[in-house]
């Protein structure tokens, strides 16, 4: 029995010893990092890391909800186009194409989430590159990239929403109110794109590998479309001259290169979104390919019977814009959608009155005949004869309209057009309004033109339009209720 | 029941005097007690002789006794022996107290045992053939309806999907789970045990009982005792099989084809040329089988044999699911084994083995719910057809090739040390090992240009997690005269340490599943992926616990946890856990009456302040978002990217939860009816819950991070009432437990930078429909009240209204009564807490019939039909549109035909009650008379025939009101789900 009670106390013992000195150690027992990745202390400090933070802010575009929202809800809104696909695929979209969306629409708040997610990411860079100890050169070029990249993503967000949260630093409040509009541009998108247009180098000085980068040009041509949406055409005119004048672009010879696959990164390209189909791809141009044969994507954004018969005779850019069934691209026959009708009336059964044919843009066309390779589609932001058309506009609201003619003229004859002539300025000024939307039909840019023109109410208005409501979107209702109704909802939005 | 025995002793041995010694004969019936089942077998033998006999097939039995003859002395295996004195008797019938039913006076607690009438705290037990009763693979569908305060939803049928528990309301967001202590070893969740080597569940519910548990205890602590070897000498070996089918108790209702093309019809007119002639599949259906099969065998050994004992137990569960490609079966080893080394040193293990295989049909429920009924499955020549809606759910689930496996190992090796003969030491060292793999492959196909894949693609991965624990305790325990002192000391260490590694392919080289390795997958760069991470969390916690008692009449208990975790910042490391609990046995005071109507009333009352820590160990960190890469170069080349990942919390504090309870336990006529009531208080601050940043923040689109963000109470009364009786040869039980919850928001952190409220429950399209502000119930649902439809235009014009309605649509409430409607009208619709949740069972037996029925359900919850609110795409409606308005005066309640727009923003158009009655299982038993079993070499056989869920009373229109959501912000969504099955089952055990 003593033995036992012996066992005992030298197990008890040793167990309280190894107890204790286990204690002692108590603090780095608790102390445990995350494993297999870094924290934020310990990121942003070398050349290397400030590249890697950089190119993360262009990875955004790869994301569908970039594309307002996955969706090209910018062309379904106008007058262009309507929603396409089946009309029980994404039927929620039917409701922009006739005005009667609301402030809940998930579209609308995917889309704002993924421009402040932009917007998060060159903050970052604006925020830590500068203390990073690495060439300077390559410091002010990737600061350049992220000042402009901020600019564009507010520019989206400002058009879009109006006054906005103004968030310039990586950490941000939950609750934050709308600062004006006004200075969103002032304090940030024109500053910010006078320091990228000041670092930024011209296109032919990046190597051929980092082409899709912001360059200098980019800048000046984003600066001028800025410009020209507060109606300041002295600047728009100055910096889409000087873009101009550099002769760092020109238009393609082609018209359907000015977007193609085969005038990727071309001379005129100017600001342009990068994607690979098998690893780094972009679902933008899988959203509106053609559905069913060949099945090239979903079939959103068709265009509408309106923008078809707007082209003048003769304007090679109908064909090169619109898919139409029956036609052969690229050596692929175009069968379209057998799930679906053809065309659509406006007043069944009688069927007189084309409401829809059934059609699809063109300008994301990717030859081949699956849906893989569309996810390689480089989306173009600017190209050139946009630069063209601003110049024009600027250099006739500026009493130039003879100059004006000569940029609007030069964008007419590559579509197989006659020259215009005329020399008075209000009739000048519609048809470089015109020239815009054939030229840069179904890319995102006509309902923010006839917003910035005041024609929205006389075009949109049969649409659904309502003056005074939907020259801006509402602020998601998601955004204002996590907010804790610190912002406050646009005009007319319930 | 010892205090029974005695008082019957008492009273028997007095009558010994009056007994006349004389040759007589004696008879009865022995019965069970826990279920009054009648015991076949029962040796009875006369004390101080070898004279004996036993019972028959009816527990029936007959003894010639000689005049020195006085005491018998019945015993069963299993059983507690039991001595009688005759007397003058010559009927005399016995009852028998199982071992099992014994341990119910003696109460496992944390970190050890108790008596029950010692208890301060709050605790439920289930126990005997109650945890077997429902065919799951999972031990915690035996609580459900049985404990007051817990409840147990199954918000998915899918196989081998773990039900979630509740225990006394919703505290928290981040995971509300309960933890379970298998044999001293702490777990997240006890899916691995099989029901049959479970010999005890215990529920602590109050702060007295769970503070011992410190930062774990927040949501209750689930201990779960499993079988050890059995007490009497010799080997005991148990086989038992149970088979069920299963199908589908419930469809929910749709328009057919016709209804439908109607509809679309009245949306864009001209889709449908004929609506008459359009096909109608019911897609439900098509993917739901019938009369699906479960099996459960296990068969177990057990006994021991002087020093050593052991438990020793196999099982094999499978469930096939009623969607195809669904499934689930496990092993379930178990060996317990305990061998005493001397009178004062004992050592032992626990060990379960687990290995279980699962495969997962493809997410096909919420793709029939939406998909067109005028479409149909097949081609002419048999392909998949295109499927309008959401695509075609039986091309999904074909192309869908999923599985899982899995093989864990929990238990752990202990040894005991009794010394200076107040003292024992404990140490155990316990493990949970968990080992997985799971493998899914997609061929090529086309169905649809929505519906297709290009690539075949195959996903692997591994994972393993490892926990192991250490935990050691003093316990000292000393009697003088009328104190009773009991005092333990702990310190305990965990580890836990995960890591997974994973990769995918592209573009196999066939697709025969010889060929599902990544081996088989295109060799290019940039469409391998690798992937491999981990982490690793710790805990380190001082434990003490102290109980006094006096005379049995004044019970004190003290405890105290304090716990630090790793999960927290230097700052906020440590957690203080302490507790205080007194007890009143009033029965054992001098001014009770003697009467036999009480048998039992105490009175406790206990306080304390347990938490909560289960958020991942790197909640606080912010990290680095790696692979953000972009596309540069005329060569279209990928460079990589990188940058800060979402924001974090570095100030990240423990939950806790401040518990109040005062219970009051009442027995009758020798616990013929008992009676506990417990008021109960808890208020949780700080609860830890994954809030959605804005978008201005830069996360993207609804990205959460984990926040200290509110202060909730949970209030309410349990209440457990039982009533055991006998009405001639009928014995009969019947029981019921009632729990009320009051939950309420008491105020939101400014910590969390939400102050006034946090909106939540996000449907996933954009629209969240749950607000979270003081006052009101967590998670409450939030939109408007619809008060009707526009009739006409005079009505619209002349009523405020959303800028977009017009005639047919819903009329919303202008609740802020100012002449507008705009979000401001928004206001609270329902909760998706239930106010009462409750169950009653019942049982009978008859000779060798018996018979249970067990009721449960709730009220006063609601549900936001979230799957009939989310339209991005045309879908099938719910049978309710067939009613829709088309006219003035023709429904005040269901809008025109819309497929988004207005009448779908969150409103209680989309709200139902979520109450409900089920009955949840109903079971009949036979034993075999014993001259049969004895022929067959058993002691023991039996048959049953089951039913589980076998009807639920519910005004729900889905397929259950059992709506699940682990984060409380979001509870009550049905955004669809995979549905629970009416189970039928037939079962036999046998005993040798």
């Amino acid at each position: 029995m003593n033995r036992w009670i012996k066992t005992n106390r030298v197990i008890s013992a040793l167990l309280l010893t190894s107890t204790l000195s286990v204690v002692a150690c108590m603090d780095d027992f608790l102390d445990q990092k995350p494993q297999g990745q870094q924290t934020e202390e310990v990121f942003l400090k070398t050349s290397q890391d400030a590249q890697l933070a950089t190119t993360a802010i262009y990875n955004i575009f790869l994301d569908w909800n970039y594309h307002s929202g996955g969706f090209p809800i910018l062309d379904i809104i106008s007058d262009d186009a309507y929603k396409g696909s089946n009309p029980g695929d994404a039927s929620a979209l039917e409701l922009f194409n006739k005005f009667q969306f609301t402030a809940s629409a998930g579209d609308i708040s995917r889309w704002y989430s993924a421009l402040y997610k932009g917007i998060r990411r060159a903050n970052i860079v604006i925020e830590k590159v500068p203390l990073v100890p690495m060439d300077e050169t390559l410091k002010k070029r990737l600061l350049g990239e992220a000042h402009f990249l901020r600019a564009h993503f507010y520019f989206d967000l400002v058009r879009a929403f109006g006054d906005l949260p103004k968030v310039t630093v990586p950490t941000a409040p939950r609750k934050l109110a709308r600062s004006p509009k006004s200075e969103i541009y002032s304090e940030i998108i024109i500053p910010d794109l006078l320091a990228a247009s000041e670092n930024l180098l011209e296109k032919s000085q990046y190597a051929t590998t980092d082409a899709g980068r912001a360059t200098k040009g980019a800048a000046k041509s984003l600066l001028a479309k800025v410009y020209i949406f507060q109606n300041d055409f002295i600047n728009t005119e100055k910096y889409a001259l000087e873009v101009i004048t550099t002769g760092q672009y020109d238009l393609e010879p082609e018209y359907k290169n000015a977007f193609s696959l085969p005038g990727q990164f071309g001379k005129e390209s100017v600001f342009e979104l990068g994607a690979e189909a098998n690893s780094g791809g972009s679902q933008f141009a899988n959203t509106q390919g053609v559905r069913g044969v060949p099945n090239r994507g979903w079939g959103f954004n068709r265009p509408s019977v309106e923008l078809i018969n707007f082209f003048e005779p003769n304007d090679i850019r109908k064909d090169e814009t619109v898919v139409f069934l029956g036609e052969t691209i690229d050596g692929v026959f175009i069968g379209g959608d057998s799930g679906t009708q053809d065309t659509v009336y406006a007043n069944p059964p009688t069927n007189t009155i084309i409401k829809e044919i059934e059609t699809y843009n063109q300008k994301v066309w990717v030859p081949g005949i699956a849906t893989l390779e569309a996810f390689g589609y480089n989306k173009r932001i600017i190209r050139y004869a946009d630069v063209l058309l601003l110049a024009a506009e600027a250099l006739n609201e500026n009493n130039k309209t003879a100059a004006a003619l000569l940029h609007l003229n030069k964008v007419r004859q590559r579509a197989g057009l006659l020259p215009v002539a005329d020399t008075d300025k209000v009739i000048v000024r519609q048809k470089i309004a015109d020239e815009r939307r054939a030229e840069l039909a179904m890319e995102g840019n006509r309902f923010w033109d006839l917003i910035r023109t005041g024609k929205a109410a006389s075009v949109l208005g049969p649409l659904g339009f309502k003056v005074g409501k939907h020259e801006l979107f509402p602020i998601p209702q998601s955004e204002i209720d996590l907010s804790e109704k610190t912002l406050q909802q646009n005009p007319n939005w319930d | 029941m010892v205090k029974k025995i005695l008082i019957t002793f008492l009273f028997v041995s007095q009558l010994i005097g009056m007994a006349l010694a004389q040759s007589k004969q004696v008879g009865g019936r022995v019965t069970a007690r826990e279920d009054g089942s009648t015991l076949p077998g029962v040796n009875i033998i006369v004390e101080g002789t070898t004279k004996g006999v036993t019972t028959d097939a009816f527990g029936d039995y007959a003894i010639e006794l000689s005049e020195n003859d006085n005491v018998l002395i019945f015993s069963f295996i299993g059983y507690a022996p039991q001595k009688v004195v005759v007397g003058t008797q010559t009927v005399l019938n016995v009852i028998l107290v199982s071992n099992a039913e014994e341990l119910d006076e003696i109460v496992v607690v944390g970190y050890g045992v108790q008596r029950k009438s010692d208890l301060t705290g709050s605790i439920g037990s289930v126990r005997g053939s109650d945890l077997t009763k429902i065919p799951s693979f999972s031990p915690e569908q035996a609580l459900q309806g049985k404990i007051a305060g817990v409840q147990v939803a199954s918000p998915s049928g899918a196989p081998g999907a773990a039900p979630v528990i509740r225990i006394r309301g919703v505290g928290t967001l981040n995971n509300s789970s309960p933890i379970f202590v298998v044999d001293g070893v702490i777990l997240d969740d006890i899916t691995f045990l099989n029901s049959g080597d479970i010999e005890s569940m215990e529920v602590l519910k109050d702060a007295s009982a769970t503070a011992i548990y410190g930062s774990r205890g927040s949501n209750g602590v689930i201990i779960v005792t499993t079988k050890s070897g059995s007490k009497g000498e010799g080997v005991q070996v148990s086989v038992s099989s149970e088979y069920s089918l299963q199908r589908l108790s419930k469809q929910i209702s749709m328009l057919t084809g016709e209804e439908f093309a109607k509809v679309v019809n009245v949306l864009t007119p001209g889709t449908f040329n004929n609506t008459s002639i359009v096909p109608n599949t019911n897609w439900q259906d098509q993917i739901f089988s019938d009369w699906v099969p479960i099996q459960n065998h296990q068969a177990s050994l057990s006994g021991s044999s002087g020093k050593y004992s052991f438990y020793f137990g196999a099982s094999y569960f499978k469930q096939d699911g009623i969607i195809s490609k669904s499934g689930y079966d496990r092993v379930s080893i178990k060996l317990n084994n305990s061998y005493a080394i001397s009178k004062s040193i004992k050592v032992g293990n626990n060990l379960t083995i687990a290995p279980d295989n699962r495969q997962n049909a493809a997410d096909v429920v919420p793709i029939a719910y939406r998909a067109w009924p005028t479409s149909v499955p097949y081609t002419a020549n048999g392909d998949f057809a295109e499927v309008f809606g959401a695509g075609n759910p039986l091309a999904a689930n074909e192309f869908t090739n999923s599985t899982a496996q899995r093989l864990r190992a929990v238990g752990n090796a202990y040894i005991d040390v009794s010394f200076l003969k107040n003292f024992l030491f404990k140490s155990s060292f316990g493990f949970d090992l968990s080992y997985g793999k799971t493998k899914s492959y997609t061929p090529t196909f086309f169905v649809s240009p929505t519906q297709e894949n290009l690539r075949s693609s195959l996903g692997v991965s591994t994972d393993e997690n490892k926990t192991w624990l250490w935990e050691n305790t003093i316990n000292y325990n000393k009697t003088i005269d009328k104190h009773k002192f009991n005092a333990l000391a702990g310190f305990t260490l965990q580890k836990t340490t995960s890591e997974f590694l994973s990769g995918s392919v592209l573009n196999l080289i066939g697709t025969d599943p010889s060929l599902w390795y990544l081996n088989a997958g295109e060799t290019l760069t940039g469409t391998q992926r690798v992937g491999n991470g981990g982490s690793i969390s710790t805990i380190a916690s001082y434990l003490f616990r102290t109980n006094y008692s006096y005379q049995d009449k004044y019970l004190l208990t003290v405890s105290a946890r304090i716990d630090g975790s790793s999960k927290f910042g230097k700052s906020n490391l440590y957690g203080t856990y302490p507790s205080f609990a007194v007890g009143w046995n009033l029965l054992n005071e001098s001014f009770m009456p003697t009467s036999r109507v009480f048998s039992n009333v105490k009175l406790r009352a206990s306080w304390g302040i347990v938490g909560n820590e289960k958020i991942n160990g790197d909640s606080r960190f912010s990290l680095i978002a790696n692979g953000q890469n972009a596309v540069f170069g005329l060569n279209e080349q990928i460079q990589p990217g990188a940058t800060l990942g979402s924001t974090a919390n570095p100030n990240l504090r423990w939950e806790s939860t401040t518990q109040t309870d005062i219970g009051l336990e009442l027995g009758f006529w020798d616990d013929k009816l008992t009676a506990e009531l417990d008021y109960y208080s808890r208020v949780t601050d700080d609860i830890l819950v994954g809030l959605t940043t804005p978008g201005h923040v830069g996360n993207g689109a609804f990205v959460r991070v984990i926040t200290n963000a509110a202060s909730v109470l949970n209030r309410g009364v349990e209440l457990t009432l039982a009533w055991r009786d006998q009405i001639g040869q009928v014995k009969y039980k019947i029981g019921g437990v009632a729990s009320t919850v009051h939950n309420e928001v008491l105020n939101l952190g400014a910590s969390s930078g939400s102050d006034s409220f946090i909106s939540s429950g996000s449907l996933g399209n954009g629209q969240f429909v749950t607000r979270t502000e003081v006052g009101q119930p967590i998670g409450s649902f939030y939109g408007y009240n619809v008060i009707g439809i526009f009739q006409n235009q005079a009505e619209l014009d002349a009523s405020p209204k959303l800028s977009d309605q017009s005639v047919g649509d819903l009329r919303y409430a202008d609740t802020k009564q100012d002449g507008i409607i705009n979000a401001d009208d928004r206001t609270y619709i329902g909760s998706p807490i239930p106010s009462l949740i409750f169950g009653f069972n019942t049982e009978f037996s008859y000779k060798s019939f018996d018979l249970s029925l067990d009721f449960q359900g709730q009220s006063g919850n609601k549900i936001y039909n979230g799957k009939m609110a989310v339209r991005p795409d045309l879908y099938n409606f719910e049978a309710r549109v067939r009613n829709y308005w088309r006219g003035e005066g023709t429904s005040n309640v269901e809008p025109r035909p819309s497929a988004g727009g207005v009448n779908y923003e969150p409103s209680n158009y989309f709200i139902e009650d979520g109450s409900y009655l089920r009955l949840r299982n109903i079971r009949v038993g036979y034993n075999f008379p014993l001259a049969l079993t004895k022929k067959l070499g058993l002691t023991n056989a039996r048959a049953y025939l089951s039913g589980t869920n076998v009807f639920t009373l519910t005004k729900y229109s889905g397929f259950t009101p059992e709506i699940g959501g682990n984060d409380a912000f979001s509870s009550g969504i049905d955004l669809g789900i995979y549905p629970i099955t009416a189970v039928y089952s037939v079962g036999l055990n046998l005993t040798f």
